[in-house]
């Protein structure tokens, strides 16, 4: 059986969705329909045959006058045309979003799961998961159970299995993933160095160092001694991961591959990162959010405040002390509000839901000096 | 209207190549690279001496070609030299229209390419048959889709544009497919 999964989104989610791959794979040929932009992942995940959605070359050709003005509905034609060639046998569509959908009405399947455009129409949803997902996952809100959780009873799949954190009490690197895809969801770099300074010092028998993809070598080579700055592919990456005591990330691909690795991972979940949605599919994954009252922001808007608001009011302090806990298997924390730890814990009714994993403290005034600008 | 420009066309051998010159200036150069095929059927647009088709023809002997240009003295010596090419002579943009292939020739699936160190005095003429064939200017694309309302014609036709003026039963795709180019020109 040849099952094709459309996954359109950010390369983060393809990673994040890699557990529902999985689940198919043991019967199944598995296809996966990518956006062009995220070749690398081709060598990340050598057991798909990984196909690509042009979509940058068509956004390229679509604005070039000295091509045609046809070019672009032909690249799409003879994209689908090649996909329909390979005779699926089922299609999933884990993107939901208006593009997938109707790229679903072009490809041609025994089966189609998810969003799907069919007679000039998208068709109604076939269960209630899929008007949960759609509701609350193309909204800014926050939801009762994780994106996998939805995806997957959205699109008739299974709910994958959970993966449990390592002991790594015996690794020796702590990594530190500085940058995600989004300005607005980073904590600010000068935190990142005063963190990297105070937990070398606290710890100084691991080493920290810093990940960095070729394009972020140079900006963080800046704030870091370059010694500590790896720079390398997610593949190596991953290689890395399986054998570190800790990963310090924002919400990014790195933060999807720790779980897939079951790395002890800490996520700054920050702007339009919801802790509710998107967090490592990993039991034990750790959570530091701001809950100020804009969080979590829009994806498509930039950061509507003055400051920076959620990535300021999570102070070095508190991460500092999230890490060195973790090092030592300390599961209770003490946080000053609107700071927010949660651990990511298998609950019978919900799944892997992220659960409160701090006696918050108020910080009184806290949110006075940082007014809020709607 | 762009008109062609009245222009002197000679050939002087240099070494064993013959250059076509233009007014006293050459068209093009040996050393001229060949342009990047990506179809089956190309049509160039500016032949000049020749030199960049050769190149093309050597390198892709299976692709179709079609040369587009507006001085017939360039035409009559290639056309006796390549006989699986196939020559369109054009003089005048007003009667474009006549030119039954030139519709065929519209088709996305036929490369167009302007051969721009070829273009010489008639650069602006050739351009503008360029844009006529990708339907980037507001007279093609009334006559290809048969759209009879007003085109703003100030600029090049653009993917919005053609969005914007036609109805989805116009194109000759199914709607899906107009809907996902729609939300890449969002």
């Amino acid at each position: 059986m040849r099952v094709l999964f459309v996954s359109l989104l950010r390369a983060g989610d393809f990673i994040m969705q890699i557990p529902l791959l999985k689940s198919q794979a043991a019967n199944s040929e598995v296809h996966v329909l990518l956006n062009d932009e995220f070749s690398q992942l081709k060598d990340l995940y050598p057991e798909f045959h990984i196909h690509f959605f042009p979509r940058k070359y068509l956004q390229r050709i679509i604005n070039d006058q000295n091509s045609s003005l046809l070019k672009p509905f032909e690249v799409l034609k003879n994209t689908t045309a090649q996909l329909n060639q390979l005779n699926f046998t089922r299609i999933y569509n884990l993107t939901h979003n208006r593009i997938s959908g109707f790229l679903m009405d072009q490809l041609q399947a025994h089966e189609k799961h998810g969003l799907v455009f069919s007679n000039d129409n998208f068709v109604p949803f076939k269960n209630s998961w899929h008007s949960f997902f759609n509701s609350t996952f193309s909204e800014n809100r926050r939801s009762d159970h994780h994106y996998l959780t939805a995806l997957a009873q959205s699109v008739d799949l299974e709910i994958p299995q959970i993966n449990m954190v390592e002991d790594r009490s015996q690794e020796k690197f702590i990594y530190f993933q500085i940058f995600t895809s989004d300005s607005k969801k980073n904590w600010h770099l000068n935190q990142w160095r005063e963190l990297y300074d105070r937990l070398s010092r606290a710890r100084p028998d691991v080493q920290v160092q810093i990940l960095a993809s070729p394009s972020e070598a140079t900006a963080l080579s800046a704030h870091f001694p370059s010694d500590r700055v790896v720079v390398c592919s997610l593949s190596e990456a991953r290689e890395k991961l399986k054998s570190s005591a800790l990963l310090v990330t924002g919400d990014t691909s790195l933060a999807h591959l720790a779980a897939e690795t079951k790395t002890p991972v800490l996520v700054f979940s920050l702007g339009s990162s919801d802790f509710t949605k998107t967090m490592p599919w990993l039991q034990g994954a750790w959570v530091l959010s701001s809950e100020v009252p804009c969080s979590p922001c829009s994806h498509s808007s930039a950061c509507s405040q003055v400051q920076h608001l959620c990535s300021e009011s999570l102070k070095v302090t508190t991460a500092l002390n999230v890490i060195v806990g973790i090092l030592a298997n300390k599961y209770q924390f003490s946080v000053a509000s609107p700071e927010r730890l949660v651990r990511m814990e298998y609950q019978l009714k919900s799944g892997l839901t992220p659960v409160s994993a701090s006696l918050t403290r108020r910080e009184v005034g806290s949110i006075k000096q940082n007014p809020v600008v709607f | 209207m762009i008109k062609k420009q009245a222009s002197n066309i000679e050939w002087r051998q240099r070494s064993d190549q013959l250059i076509a010159f233009e007014d006293g200036r050459p068209l093009d150069q040996p050393e001229d690279s060949a342009l990047q095929i990506e179809s089956s059927h190309v049509v160039v647009i500016g032949l000049g001496s020749g030199f960049a088709l050769q190149k093309m023809m050597k390198a892709q002997p299976a692709v179709e070609f079609t040369v587009i240009e507006c001085r017939e003295s360039l035409v009559s010596r290639h056309s006796r030299k390549y006989e699986n090419v196939n020559f369109i002579l054009i003089d005048s943009i007003d009667n474009l229209e006549r030119h039954p292939q030139l519709k065929m020739l519209q088709a996305a699936s036929t490369q167009k390419l302007l051969n721009e160190q070829a273009l010489g005095s008639q650069k602006s003429f050739l351009q503008e048959v360029f844009w006529y064939l990708n339907l980037r200017t507001a007279r093609s694309l009334q006559n290809y889709f048969q759209i009879e309302k007003p085109v703003d014609d100030r600029w090049l036709i653009n993917a919005k544009q053609l969005l914007e003026i036609t109805t989805p039963d116009q194109l000759p795709y199914k709607l899906s497919e107009v809907l996902v180019i729609k939300e890449l020109v969002k």
